[in-house]
C-alpha cells in the first residue's frame, strides 16, 4: 500500500489508466454556437474601429474651426487688453504699444486742438501787437494819473501837451476850463 | 452596452488563432475541473472577451495558453466565490456527463469512458484541477504548479492521489474492459 492509501493493483497499469483518462478527457472542439458567439463579439469590437476617413474628417473639422476662430478674433487683437506682467506692472513693450494705441485712437481730435491752440496763439499775438501800437499812439492808459495836471514843462514844451484823454475832456468840461 | 477594447485586424487574427487552438483546451479544462459548478461555455466566452480587452498584454505574452487558462480559472473562482457551490443538476450537466458534442456522442456508448468521466467528476476539486490541467489542457507539471500557485511536489502528489482514487474505483472494470 502506498503512503496515500492507494493499493497497487497489478491488473491495471498506471500507463493504461492514464491513457484511458487521456482519451476520456481529451479536448473537444468548441461547439459551433459558442464559436459563433465569441466571433460575433470579436466582430462587434472590430467594427467599432474608426475608419481612417472619419479620423481625417475630424482633423479637418478641427482645423477649420481653429481657422474660423482665428479669423473672428483677429480684429480684436489690436484692442486687446494690455498684458500685465506677473509683478503687476505692464511690460515696457506692452506699455509702449498701449500708448501708441491710445495715441492712434485719439489722434483725430489732437490736430484740431493743435489748430485751435495755434489760432488762439495768433489771436493773442495780434491783440498784443494792437495793444502795443495803441500804446504808442495814445500813451495815456488807465494806469496814468489822468486827473492830475501834466507836469509843467518849460517853454515850447507847453505846446506839446499830451493829447486829451476821455477823462481829461470830462474833467475840463466839468470845471469849465 | 459595453463597447470594450477596439480590435484591429492583427489582434483579431491573433484571437481567432487562439480560439481555434487553445479554446478547446480551455473548455475541456473548465468542464472537467468545474463542470458541475460553473457554466463552462459562459466562462470560455468571458475568457476570450477578457483576452480581447487585454489583447496588448496577450500579444506580448509568450505562453498565451497559460494566460487564457489562468483567466478561465480566475473567472471560475470568482463564480464560486460569489455563490455557494451547488451542483448544477440540469439537463446540460447530464448532457455533458453523457457527452453532448459529436466526439462525446461517439464515445457515449463506451462504458469505460462514461465511468471515467463520472469518477473524475467525483474527485475533490484540487485533484480534479490537476487532472484536468494535465490531461485536458495538456500542461506540464511545472506549468500546472505555476498556474495553481503550488509547489511542484504538491501538484505531483495531487495527481498521484487522483490516479490512485480512480484506480481504486475503476480498476477491475478497466482491467476487464482492457482484457
Amino acid at each position: 500500500m502506498h503512503a496515500n492509501g492507494c493499493d497497487e493493483r497489478p491488473d491495471l497499469r498506471e500507463d493504461e489508466l492514464t491513457a484511458a483518462l487521456r482519451d476520456a478527457l481529451r479536448p473537444e472542439p468548441l461547439p459551433n454556437a459558442l464559436t459563433a458567439r465569441i466571433q460575433a463579439e470579436f466582430d462587434r469590437r472590430q467594427s467599432a474601429t474608426r475608419p481612417p476617413w472619419r479620423v481625417a474628417l475630424r482633423v479637418a473639422g478641427l482645423a477649420a474651426a481653429a481657422c474660423l476662430l482665428f479669423a473672428l478674433l483677429l480684429p480684436w487683437r489690436s484692442a486687446s487688453p494690455v498684458p500685465v506682467a506677473a509683478g503687476g506692472r505692464a511690460s515696457p513693450s506692452a506699455e509702449a504699444a498701449a500708448i501708441l494705441a491710445v495715441f492712434e485712437t485719439l489722434s483725430w481730435d489732437s490736430a484740431l486742438e493743435q489748430e485751435l491752440d495755434m489760432a488762439a496763439a495768433s489771436v493773442a499775438a495780434v491783440r498784443e501787437m494792437l495793444a502795443q501800437e495803441q500804446a504808442v499812439a495814445n500813451p495815456g492808459t488807465s494806469s496814468d494819473d489822468w486827473d492830475l495836471p501834466p507836469p509843467a514843462e518849460a517853454g515850447s514844451s507847453q505846446s506839446r501837451a499830451a493829447p486829451p484823454t476821455l477823462g481829461r475832456v470830462l474833467t475840463q468840461a466839468a470845471t469849465g476850463c | 452596452m459595453k463597447v470594450g477594447h477596439v480590435l484591429n485586424a492583427g489582434d483579431r487574427a491573433l484571437l481567432e488563432t487562439l480560439l481555434r487552438e487553445v479554446g478547446p483546451r480551455v473548455l475541456a479544462y473548465v468542464r472537467r475541473a468545474f463542470g458541475e459548478l460553473v457554466d463552462a461555455e459562459e466562462v470560455v466566452a468571458e475568457t476570450f472577451a477578457r483576452a480581447a480587452d487585454n489583447v496588448a498584454a496577450l500579444r506580448d505574452c509568450q505562453r498565451r495558453d497559460l494566460y487564457l487558462l489562468t483567466t478561465a480559472r480566475n473567472l471560475c473562482r470568482d463564480v464560486l466565490r460569489r455563490r455557494r457551490p451547488e451542483p448544477i443538476a440540469d439537463a446540460r450537466l447530464s448532457q455533458h456527463a453523457a457527452g453532448g458534442s459529436a466526439p462525446d456522442e461517439r464515445l457515449a456508448n463506451d462504458e469505460l469512458c462514461r465511468r471515467l468521466r463520472a469518477a473524475v467528476d467525483r474527485l475533490p476539486v484540487p485533484q480534479r484541477e490537476v487532472v484536468a490541467l494535465r490531461l485536458s489542457a495538456e500542461l506540464r507539471f511545472d506549468e500546472i504548479a505555476d498556474l495553481l500557485g503550488i509547489p511542484l511536489g504538491t501538484a505531483l502528489s495531487r495527481m498521484n492521489a487522483a490516479l490512485c482514487r480512480l484506480r481504486r474505483e475503476l480498476g477491475y472494470a478497466h482491467a476487464r474492459q482492457r482484457l
